[in-house]
């Protein structure tokens, strides 16, 4: 195991090589051009240029990503193109809010999900399991800007109760109650969309183990439909979930994800001992 | 020999009737849904690009347009079944062009340890790393903007959620008894993939397809929205959704009837998915 | 759907009981003194001679100040940081008497030497302050400026390459406000994050993402600020920037989106403003392309076009019609002429005798947003769907603006939407960089490639007298060639909206999209 963690981590390096390439190249690729923007519509040939040589721009794309490698092995990640100010601290400073909302919503997707998916695989066909599949259906049909605008007019324009926007009020906030309200509807609207899918995967892999030999064997043997469901069944589910909020977690944090893909293949092996990594 | 054909007796019941009936029901759904897709330029509806701005935001039930219209006034129905035509195209052909992909790739990185599963699956790690879209509009700016292009790009960057959702439950398949069993008794891999595990990943991948079609189109939009995709005036219930949501609040049908209509289409693959599986693996409910 | 249903309930019962809890908090957000303003993104940067964008002008000028501007409600120049001014006989000397005794707001004195470096640093390349930005206007408005020299510590003289008339009216942009040499030296590359001027209000703190605070210069010269402090908030969802004007947490709001324009009008918590602009939309055309290099079809493209149905069903009365680049009401504009009416049969009529009576198939290229561009995709919607009307297949390109800015260099437009607000004030600065043919694209802004030697020659005369009745004769007659002899299909001229609380007092909003909060006191 401590030599499979080893490689994994050694593996990152090319892992972390080939993400940068792929970076300069979506940068390369993508329309848009950014002495365009900064300059704007009444700049002439003579002022782009300038520009784009000033930016470095100009040379050939390999050459480009050698000097930023070369920055970044020293630790600097360069400085914004707009404020000249350095990249990290900017970076750093969003960071705070966007793992305080994605960590928000994953923690209530997963329990969520979690348990919906564990009483639907209880009572299946129940009213509560149709209602959940209708639910994830429409969650997975609906974008959450939409939601997250039907909730803001609901909660925030017509009852009043919770704020449309910011981290903080605006003047004389900042306790943890003021973010807790602040990121009520965010987190409820990013959490939206995961709750369902991971409430229907718990339930598919649920019932699949529920039906096989060694769970009917637990059954036979008299342990206690609570201890069958959750021991048994929920354990085995819960690797498709732990993939699915893997893949969620990823979304939400973008480089992190080499790091937590390594995190996830570590929960298998704890969840299901059987799998073994050499 | 374990193999799990031998459980089929076990309990919880077998599928009862009205499970078919809803199989059918969404089968039917979706033959309609592409029929009308086919069929739209045959069809008694008024041109679904025809700008009327002194009828904009009607809503259903109006005079001569029966879903209303949209901020153009354009027909709303006239544009839902034009734009069936992209959308089930862009849904369905790219969510399962990333899943036959994804699963393949799954496979063999959970099935085979060593280089193999290293190579593919660090590979995965790169692609998911990146925004979705980020990388989707990369892809389509080298191909070069336009719908089918759009779908390429976004077929390629689905694909990574479905391998590491393979993976992982490969990955303990592959020590399970009836897995030994099998080999024990002399099976090769594509008899042990074959017959012991790509069944078992069917639940799963379907529940996973089923509810990425919806995901697909709305991506579809997004790119659509850059100039990457599709192009005004054409419909598509993506970017239908996506414009609607300027008028929320004065005029929720603009949005809610393509939302509707996705989730009609979603609606019924999940369903006729559980129909297709309870076929192929009796026992699970 | 019982599930999210009984998941929402659940947290909402939570939620309710943090709200009761939290109420307190949440009716302390209104601090008196404080003015809440919502912007439509966060700004760029904010030293107003790096950025092209209103949102960042809208919050640098508050700080910074010219040395000649616009009174509250118009576009005559007035005196600004400089008092009075003169100019040569041969328009090449701008000489200007500057405000004596005002300072900056770290306390270096505001002087002829501060007027030199503010300019210099963005047009001399060996500038020591030179590299620390990138300056968009550098060239566009001091290209034509040889040198900057101090005559004394109260006088600065600007001298010119060549006579420009119109060169007051660059000395009102925010690319030619005064800042603190003493912070630029000190703060070098952050100076943009932490500006210092002589404006109604220094800089204070800008948190990336959540606000920029602003508080009241106690020693403005000009006159006493009346509220204490300005905080911007960004917003970029448009329901939410609305949403948080109609609960209190913002007092100011400007953008707002046509649509919403109905709902705030008759909505009795706040007041909706109104004010035309100094911008124009207009539909471009490439004048050197067949067949539209043909007069007649770009008249019949100009009557094709319901532009009426434009500014009243898609802009929801938030644009004028336009009927030429310059906005009626400014000195020099055309009054006599009248918009291109709506004439679908008189299009098709010129389509005939141009030789295409069943018209033809163009493109059009359209970018998805962008700064002035108002509803883009939408208005380009509506005139596709008018030019099909009349037998002109056009196939819409929409493009994300920085990939768009680069396609127009590249000639091969044929219909393009593109907006204009720099300058508007003087219809030299409108007239001369769109439509005068020494300034092609890519070397300038022209792109149209419209040329029509009248028209050039008007222009050329105009820059050479200083007198204005005479200019604005030359610049009447320019306008008729236009309206004869159309570049562009003509629009639209922006009306801005913005929106405010009833305890905001004595707001207008400025036609030069200037967003003066200084005015405002507080209820």
């Amino acid at each position: 195991m401590r030599r499979y963690l080893a490689g994994r981590l050694l593996l990152l390096v090319p892992v972390l090589v080939g993400v940068s390439i792929v970076i300069f190249l979506v940068l390369h690729l993508s329309p848009g051009d950014p002495a365009e923007i900064m300059l704007g519509s009444q700049a002439t040939r003579e002022d782009l240029a300038r520009l784009r040589a000033d930016m470095g721009l100009t040379e050939p794309l390999p050459v480009q990503y050698v000097h930023w490698l070369h920055h970044v092995l020293r630790g600097d990640l360069g400085r914004s193109l707009w404020m000249k100010r350095p990249v990290l601290p900017e970076v750093l400073g969003r960071l705070r809010a966007t793992l305080l909302l994605t960590g928000t919503a994953l923690v209530l997707s997963t329990v969520g999900g979690v348990a919906l998916g564990v009483a639907s695989a209880r009572w299946p066909r129940s009213l509560l399991d149709r209602l959940s599949a209708v639910a994830a259906l429409f969650g997975a049909s609906m974008p959450s800007f939409w939601l997250g605008i039907v909730l803001m007019v609901i909660f925030a324009l017509r009852l009043g109760w919770l704020p449309a926007s910011g981290m903080f009020a605006p003047y004389g906030g900042g306790g943890p109650l003021d973010l807790a309200l602040h990121l009520a509807l965010p987190a409820l609207t990013l959490a939206a969309a995961s709750v369902t899918i991971i409430a229907r995967l718990t339930r598919s892999t649920m019932l699949e183990t529920l039906g096989q030999d060694y769970v009917r064997t637990a059954r036979a043997k008299g342990v206690g439909e609570g201890g069958v469901v959750l021991r048994h069944g929920l354990k085995n589910a819960l690797i498709p979930i732990v993939t699915v909020v893997g893949v969620q977690a990823g979304y939400l944090l973008g480089l992190a994800f080499a790091l937590i893909n390594l995190g996830v293949d570590l929960l298998y092996a704890w969840l299901d001992p059987r799998i073994r990594y050499e | 020999m374990s193999d799990r054909r031998a459980s089929a007796t076990a309990p919880p019941a077998q599928a009862p009737r009205g499970r078919n009936v809803l199989a059918v029901a969404a089968a039917v759904a979706l033959v309609a849904a592409v029929l009308v897709a086919a069929l739209a330029p045959w069809l008694p509806l008024p041109d679904p690009d025809t700008v009327d701005t002194p009828n904009r935001l009607r809503p259903p039930l109006s005079p001569g347009h029966a879903l209303g219209t949209d901020e153009f006034g354009r027909d709303l129905l006239a544009r839902l079944v034009w734009g069936a035509r992209v959308s089930l195209l862009a849904g369905v052909a790219t969510a399962a062009a990333a899943m036959v992909v994804g699963v393949m790739l799954g496979v063999i990185g959970g099935f085979y340890t060593g280089w193999i599963e290293t190579i593919v699956m660090r590979l995965t790690d790169i692609l998911m790393a990146f925004p979705y879209i980020l990388l989707a509009i990369a892809i389509v700016g080298g191909l070069g903007p336009g719908l089918r292009n759009a779908m390429i790009a976004i077929a390629i960057v689905g694909f990574p959620i479905y391998s590491r959702l393979v993976r992982g439950v490969v990955l303990s398949l592959r020590e399970h008894e009836f897995v030994e069993a099998a080999r024990a008794l002399g099976a090769g891999d594509a008899i042990i993939l074959g017959r012991h595990i790509l069944p078992h990943l069917l639940s799963p991948v379907i529940v996973a397809f089923s509810l990425d079609v919806g995901v697909k189109i709305l991506a579809t939009a997004g790119l659509s929205f850059l100039g990457l995709g599709t192009q005004p005036p054409t419909a598509d219930w993506g970017s239908m959704l996506a414009t609607g949501r300027q008028f929320v609040v004065l005029s929720p049908h603009v949005a809610l009837l393509p939302g509707l209509a996705i989730f009609v289409v979603v609606l019924a693959l999940n369903l006729l998915g559980d129909a297709v599986r309870d076929f192929l693996d009796p026992r699970v409910g | 759907m019982e599930d999210e249903e009984t998941m929402r309930t659940t947290t909402l019962a939570v939620l309710t009981m943090i709200v009761t809890l939290g109420a307190a908090a949440l009716a302390a957000a209104q601090p008196a003194g404080t003015l809440l303003v919502g912007l439509v993104a966060e700004p760029v940067n904010l030293d107003p001679a790096q950025v092209t964008d209103l949102n960042s002008n809208r919050v640098g000028r508050r700080v910074v100040e010219t040395l000649v501007t616009f009174p509250d409600e118009s576009t005559q120049i007035v005196p600004g940081l400089a008092e009075s001014w003169t100019v040569s006989r041969d328009g090449r000397r701008y000489t200007f008497k500057l405000r004596r005794g005002v300072a900056f707001h770290d306390g270096s004195p505001f002087n002829a030497e501060a007027v030199k470096f503010s300019i210099e640093r963005q047009i001399n390349p060996e500038h020591p302050f030179n590299k620390l930005g990138k300056y968009p206007f550098a060239n566009f408005f001091f290209g034509n400026v040889k040198a900057v020299e101090v005559v004394d510590d109260a006088t600065v003289e600007f001298v010119l390459k060549e006579p420009r008339a119109s060169f007051l009216a660059v000395l009102t942009a925010g690319a030619a406000s005064i800042v603190s040499p003493t912070a630029v030296k000190k703060l070098g590359v952050d100076y943009p994050s932490q500006p210092v001027g002589t404006g109604p209000f220094k800089f204070v703190s800008w948190e990336r993402g959540q606000r920029v605070v602003l508080e009241k210069n106690p020693t403005y010269w000009r006159s006493p600020v009346k509220v204490e402090r300005v905080v911007y908030r960004p917003i970029v969802e448009d329901q939410a920037r609305l949403t948080e004007l109609l609960t209190g947490g913002l007092d100011l709001i400007v953008g707002t989106p046509p649509d919403s324009v109905p709902q705030l009008a008759s909505n009795p918590k706040v007041t909706l403003l109104k004010q035309v602009g100094a911008h124009v939309w207009y539909l471009g055309i490439n004048n050197q392309k067949k067949p539209l290099d043909d007069r007649r079809v770009r008249q019949a493209l100009n009557y094709a076009v319901n532009k009426e149905a434009i500014v009243r069903d898609v802009l929801k009365g938030t644009g004028s019609l336009s009927r030429g680049p310059v906005l009626p009401g400014t000195w020099g504009a055309e009054t006599g002429l009248k918009p291109y009416p709506y004439d679908p049969e008189r299009a098709k009529k010129l389509l005939a005798e141009a030789g295409y009576p069943n018209g033809f198939a163009t493109t059009m290229w359209v970018p998805e947003s962008g700064s002035g561009m108002q509803s883009p995709v939408a208005m380009a919607t509506v005139i596709q769907s008018n030019l099909k009307a009349v037998g002109v297949n056009v196939a819409l390109q929409t493009f994300e603006w920085g990939a768009y800015l680069a396609k127009l260099r590249t000639k091969e437009q044929e219909l393009f939407a593109l907006s204009w607000m720099a300058g508007n004030e003087d219809p030299d600065m409108v007239m001369f960089p769109l439509l005068h043919s020494s300034q092609w694209t890519p070397d300038g802004p022209n792109r149209a490639l419209y040329k029509n030697g009248a028209f050039d020659e008007l222009l050329h005369q105009a820059r050479l007298t200083t007198d204005q009745a005479r200019r604005a004769q030359l610049y009447r007659e320019a306008q008729r060639i236009l309206m004869d002899d159309p570049p562009w299909i003509f629009i639209d001229h922006e009306i801005q909206t913005a929106a405010h609380a009833r305890r905001v007092q004595g707001f207008k909003l400025h036609p030069s999209f200037d967003l003066r909060v200084e005015t405002i006191s507080l209820k």
